[in-house]
C-alpha cells in the first residue's frame, strides 16, 4: 500500500484508529443499528482532533461502509472515519480501511520519534491543502504591513451583525512569487469583524511580515482594492514558501 | 411555585472540548416532550462535513450530538422547531462562511441521516423557525414559518424583515411549499436582523421585527420601531400578514414600541443591537407579548429590556415589565395556563446572570424568579462574536417551560443557584473541568445549558451531580417526593409518579362525578387546539369528537365557575389541604 493511499484517506477522514471488531449488529451508544453497525475496541488512535485523542482503550460504535467487505469479529484493522454522534460514547462512520500491516511500520517509526502515529502524513496533507489553496490565489507575495485603515466604502454600516467591517492593509511587497504584482505597496482588503462568520479571516497587524496569498475581489469590492485576503490560510509563515515551490515544481 | 432543572448539554465524550458554543436554540416535540433538539455554534468535533444538533430523548437529562446538518462542520445562525403532530423537525440555518440560508427537514430527528434541504437562498440572516400542525380533511398538515432578514436587492429599501411560510411542509419535495413574504417594506432604510414569530392554534400568526427608521452618526446609531404584523389565517391570506393595521393606515402592522440602539456596540465581551421576542397566549389569541431591548439615548450605555402586552390582537400595547440597565436575549413563552415565562441574560456585578421569570398577572405582582446561572463575565476570553449569543429560546409545552442558554461552564455550585447536572467530566469540589480521563484539567469555555421548569420537583436538579450520580435518586429528594404524594390523598403511587397535568387531572376528577362523559372518552389523547380553524370550528374531525369537544368545553365552563366560587382549584397549591409551597411568599402565582 502506497503512502498516497494513506494520504488519500487522511484527506477524506478526520479521524482514524486501529480497532478490533468486538460485536457486529450492535452499538455502544444509542444510534440506529443494522448488520453493518459494529462495536469496536480502539487499540490506538492514529490521527484526529484533540478531543478524540483520548479514545484509545475505549469501545466505540463504527458504522461500516456499505461498499466494503464486512470484517469478522476479532479482526483488527486501521479504520478511517467521519464522526456521526457524540454522547457518553462516540459513533463514527467508516470512510476507508487499511490492513494493520500497512500502517504498522509508520506507527513504529512515529513511536520511536515520539510523534503522532500518522504525523508525517498529516503534515503532508496539511501542506498539500495549503498548496492547493495557494494555487487558486491570484498572487503570492512576501511582504510587511505598513499601513492599516478603514475601507472608504464600507457599504451600509451596522445593518447586520455579520457585516465584515472592511479594512485595508497596505503591504510593502518585497518579493513576488506568483501573480501580476510589482514589488512595492499593494493595498489588500480584509474583514476586521470578530463575528463568527469572519472569525478565521486574517486580520493583519501593524508591521506584521509574512507570506500572503492574494485574491482578486468580486463585484463592488474590486473597485475599492485590487486584492483581498478573506480565507483563513491567506496569511502564512514565510517558511511555507519552500513547500509551495516544491509542490509547484 | 415551580421547580427548575438545569443541565449542561455537553456530552461526556466531549469532556475535553473548549469551543465557544454560543447562541443556542431549542425545539421540544409537543406530542412527546421528552424528545428535544437544541443547537448552538458547536462544530462537528471531528471537523467533518456535517454540523451537529444536540438531541435528547429523555426530557433533556442527557444529550447526544448528531452530525446531520449539511454544508460544513459548523453553521452560523441556526434555529429549530418541531411540528405539533408527527414529530417532523425543521431547521433554519445560515451556512458557514456564507450568507446562504437553508431550510431543512427531517422526519426522524434522532436519526444520523442528514436533514433534507428544502430552501436554499443567499443574502439572508437569522432564520427563526416556528412550526405547528393543523388537521385538514383528517390529515395533519404542518404549518412552518421561518422568520428571516432578507437582503435581496430591492429598489429604495435595504434588507427587510421577511417570513418564509409553508402551509404543508411535512412531506412535499423541495421547496415544500415555502414562499417568502417581505414584512419590512415600510418607511425607513432597513430592518434589523431578528424576525420573530408566534403562532396560535386558531390560525393566528404574529410576526414581530425591528425596523430602523433613521440611521445616523457613524451609521451604527439608529432609531427603530418594534413592528408587529398579524395574519388570521395561518399566513394564507392573499395579502399575508396584513390583518393588523391602524385605522386609515395603508401600511400593515402596528408599532408596539419605539427605541434607539447603537448597533454592534459591546456589553462586557458581548455585542448588542437587536433583541426581540414574541409570544401568544395559547388560551387566547388576542393576548400577545413582545419583549425588546432599548438604549436610553446616544450618551447612554444601557440596554434595557421592556415587555409589552396587547390584549386586543396587537392594536394597543401596554408596558408591563422593564429590566435594566444592561440586559439582552429576551425569550418569551406562555403556557397552557396563561402563565408567561421570560428568560433573559443580564450583565451585572461583573457576571452574566441568566434568569427565568414566571408570572400569571403580567407582572402586576412580583414574578416567580429563578436564577439559572451566574458566572464571571470575563472568563473565558471571547473567541468571536457573539460571546454568549444573539438569542436564547424559551418554549412552553402544556404547563411546562423548556429553555436553553449559553454561558461559562465552570463547574462551580455558586454559579447554579437552581442546581445543575453535568454530563461532561467535572470536579465541583475543585471547580475544574476534566478530560475524559477524569484527571487532566480543561479550561472553562462557553457551553449550552438546557433548563426545564415544571410545577413538580424533578429529581435530577441536585446541584453538581454528574449524570451517574443523578441517575441514583438521592434520599432527600425521595422524601420530598413522598411528602408531595402524601399531601394528595386518593392518588395511587403510579398516579402520583406521573407528572400531573394539573388542569387535566382536576377535570378528570370532576368528570368522574358527572354522568354523560365516559372515562374512555376523557382518556382520549388530548387533541391539540391546532385542529381548530381561526374561529374555533373543528376542521375535518368526526362529529362525535366535535360533540365531545363541546361537552368538554361545557365542563371547563362548569369548572371555571366552581373555581371562581372556591369549590374547585386549578392549581394544587391553592387547595387548603395542600397550601402554597412558595420560595418567595410575595412571588406571583
Amino acid at each position: 500500500m502506497s503512502d498516497e493511499a494513506i494520504i488519500d484517506l487522511l484527506q477524506r477522514a478526520p479521524f482514524s484508529f486501529v480497532g478490533t471488531i468486538e460485536h457486529l449488529g450492535a452499538a455502544a451508544m444509542e444510534v440506529p443499528v443494522d448488520d453493518r453497525t459494529a462495536v469496536v475496541y480502539v487499540d490506538r488512535v492514529l490521527h484526529g482532533p484533540d478531543v478524540l485523542l483520548g479514545l484509545g482503550g475505549q469501545r466505540i460504535t463504527l458504522q461500516l461502509a456499505a461498499d466494503a467487505y464486512p470484517p469478522d469479529v476479532g479482526e483488527t484493522a486501521a479504520f478511517f472515519a467521519q464522526a456521526i454522534a457524540f454522547g457518553e460514547s462516540v459513533a463514527v462512520a467508516e470512510v476507508g480501511r487499511l490492513p494493520l500491516e500497512h500502517v504498522e511500520p509508520q506507527m513504529r517509526l512515529a513511536a520511536e520519534a515520539g510523534e503522532r502515529a500518522l504525523g508525517v502524513f498529516e503534515h503532508r496533507v496539511e501542506t498539500l491543502n495549503l498548496c492547493k489553496h495557494a494555487a487558486e490565489a491570484d498572487a503570492v507575495v512576501l511582504g510587511r504591513v505598513v499601513k492599516l485603515e478603514m475601507a472608504s466604502s464600507k457599504g451600509a454600516p451596522g445593518v447586520s451583525e455579520h457585516d465584515p467591517d472592511w479594512w485595508v492593509a497596505t503591504l510593502h511587497v518585497h518579493h513576488v512569487e506568483r501573480g501580476e504584482v510589482k514589488p512595492g505597496k499593494v493595498r489588500v482588503l480584509y474583514a476586521n469583524s470578530l463575528d463568527v462568520r469572519w472569525r478565521a479571516a486574517p486580520k493583519p497587524k501593524a508591521s506584521e511580515s509574512g507570506l500572503w496569498l492574494l485574491h482578486r475581489p468580486d463585484g463592488e469590492l474590486a473597485k475599492v482594492v485590487p486584492f483581498a485576503i478573506l480565507h483563513a490560510e491567506d496569511r502564512q509563515a514565510v517558511q511555507s514558501l519552500d513547500a509551495m515551490r516544491e509542490y509547484w515544481s | 411555585m415551580g421547580f427548575v432543572r438545569v443541565v449542561n448539554m455537553m456530552p461526556a465524550s466531549l469532556s475535553g472540548e473548549t469551543n465557544q458554543d454560543s447562541e443556542p436554540n431549542l425545539a421540544v416535540n409537543p406530542e412527546r416532550p421528552t424528545d428535544i433538539v437544541a443547537t448552538a455554534f458547536t462544530p462537528d468535533p471531528a471537523g467533518g462535513a456535517f454540523a451537529p444538533i444536540y438531541v435528547s430523548t429523555d426530557g433533556g437529562r442527557t444529550w447526544v450530538l448528531r452530525n446531520v446538518i449539511p454544508g460544513g462542520s459548523m453553521t452560523r445562525d441556526i434555529t429549530v422547531g418541531f411540528s405539533t403532530t408527527g414529530g417532523v423537525l425543521y431547521a433554519g440555518v445560515i451556512l458557514q462562511n456564507s450568507v446562504r440560508m437553508q431550510i431543512l427537514r427531517t422526519p426522524t430527528f434522532a436519526a444520523t441521516t442528514p436533514m433534507t434541504v428544502l430552501v436554499n437562498r443567499d443574502l439572508e440572516d437569522q432564520p427563526w423557525v416556528v412550526a405547528g400542525s393543523v388537521v385538514i380533511n383528517g390529515r395533519s398538515v404542518d404549518r412552518v414559518y421561518v422568520g428571516n432578514r432578507d437582503a435581496q436587492p430591492r429598489p429604495a429599501v435595504g434588507a427587510v424583515a421577511a417570513v418564509d411560510v409553508s402551509l404543508d411542509a411535512a412531506t412535499a419535495p423541495a421547496p415544500a411549499g415555502f414562499r417568502e413574504t417581505p414584512l419590512g417594506l415600510r418607511r425607513g432604510p432597513f430592518s434589523l436582523p431578528p424576525t420573530r414569530l408566534a403562532i396560535h392554534p386558531d390560525g393566528t400568526v404574529y410576526a414581530a421585527f425591528i425596523h430602523c427608521t433613521r440611521q445616523f452618526g457613524d451609521g451604527n446609531n439608529m432609531d427603530f420601531h418594534v413592528v408587529v404584523r398579524r395574519d388570521d389565517n395561518w399566513g394564507d391570506n392573499v395579502d399575508p400578514f396584513s390583518d393588523l393595521r391602524r385605522p386609515f393606515q395603508k401600511t400593515p402592522g402596528v408599532v408596539a414600541d419605539i427605541g434607539f440602539a447603537r448597533f454592534n456596540d459591546t456589553m462586557g465581551q458581548e455585542r448588542i443591537g437587536a433583541d426581540l421576542a414574541i409570544a401568544v397566549d395559547p388560551t387566547d389569541s388576542s393576548t400577545v407579548y413582545v419583549a425588546s431591548c432599548i438604549r436610553g439615548g446616544e450618551s447612554s450605555t444601557d440596554w434595557r429590556l421592556s415587555v409589552r402586552r396587547s390584549t386586543d390582537r396587537g392594536q394597543e400595547w401596554e408596558f408591563v415589565r422593564e429590566i435594566g440597565p444592561t440586559v439582552k436575549n429576551p425569550a418569551l413563552a406562555v403556557n397552557a395556563e396563561g402563565r408567561v415565562g421570560l428568560a433573559y441574560q443580564e450583565l451585572t456585578g461583573g457576571q452574566w446572570v441568566t434568569r427565568l421569570e414566571l408570572t400569571r398577572s403580567a407582572w402586576a405582582n412580583p414574578p416567580e424568579t429563578k436564577v439559572l446561572h451566574q458566572a464571571p463575565s470575563g472568563t473565558p476570553a471571547r473567541a468571536f462574536f457573539p460571546y454568549i449569543g444573539d438569542y436564547i429560546r424559551l418554549i412552553a409545552v402544556g404547563n411546562d417551560f423548556y429553555g436553553v442558554f449559553s454561558g461559562n461552564n465552570t463547574p462551580d455550585l455558586a454559579n447554579f443557584p437552581s442546581g445543575v447536572s453535568y454530563q461532561r467530566s467535572a470536579d465541583f469540589t475543585n471547580r475544574v473541568l476534566l478530560r475524559t480521563d477524569g484527571v487532566t484539567p480543561v479550561a472553562p469555555s462557553i457551553d449550552p445549558f438546557f433548563f426545564h421548569w415544571s410545577r413538580t420537583k424533578q429529581t435530577e436538579t441536585k446541584p453538581g451531580l454528574t449524570k451517574a450520580e443523578a441517575d441514583t435518586p438521592p434520599k432527600s429528594i425521595k422524601s420530598e417526593t413522598k411528602e408531595t404524594v402524601e399531601t394528595k390523598p386518593g392518588l395511587t403511587k403510579a398516579e402520583a409518579d406521573t407528572p400531573p397535568k394539573s388542569v387535566k387531572a382536576e377535570t378528570k376528577e370532576l368528570s368522574d362525578t358527572k354522568p354523560g362523559i365516559g372515562k374512555a372518552e376523557l382518556d382520549l389523547p388530548p387533541k391539540s387546539a391546532f385542529e381548530h380553524g381561526p374561529k374555533g370550528v373543528p376542521h375535518g374531525v368526526p362529529e362525535a369528537f366535535a360533540s365531545l369537544l363541546l361537552k368538554l368545553s361545557q365542563r371547563v365552563e362548569v369548572l371555571e365557575g366552581q373555581v371562581a366560587q372556591g369549590r374547585a382549584f386549578i392549581r394544587p397549591e391553592e387547595r387548603p389541604d395542600v397550601g402554597p409551597a412558595h420560595d418567595d411568599p410575595s412571588a406571583d402565582e
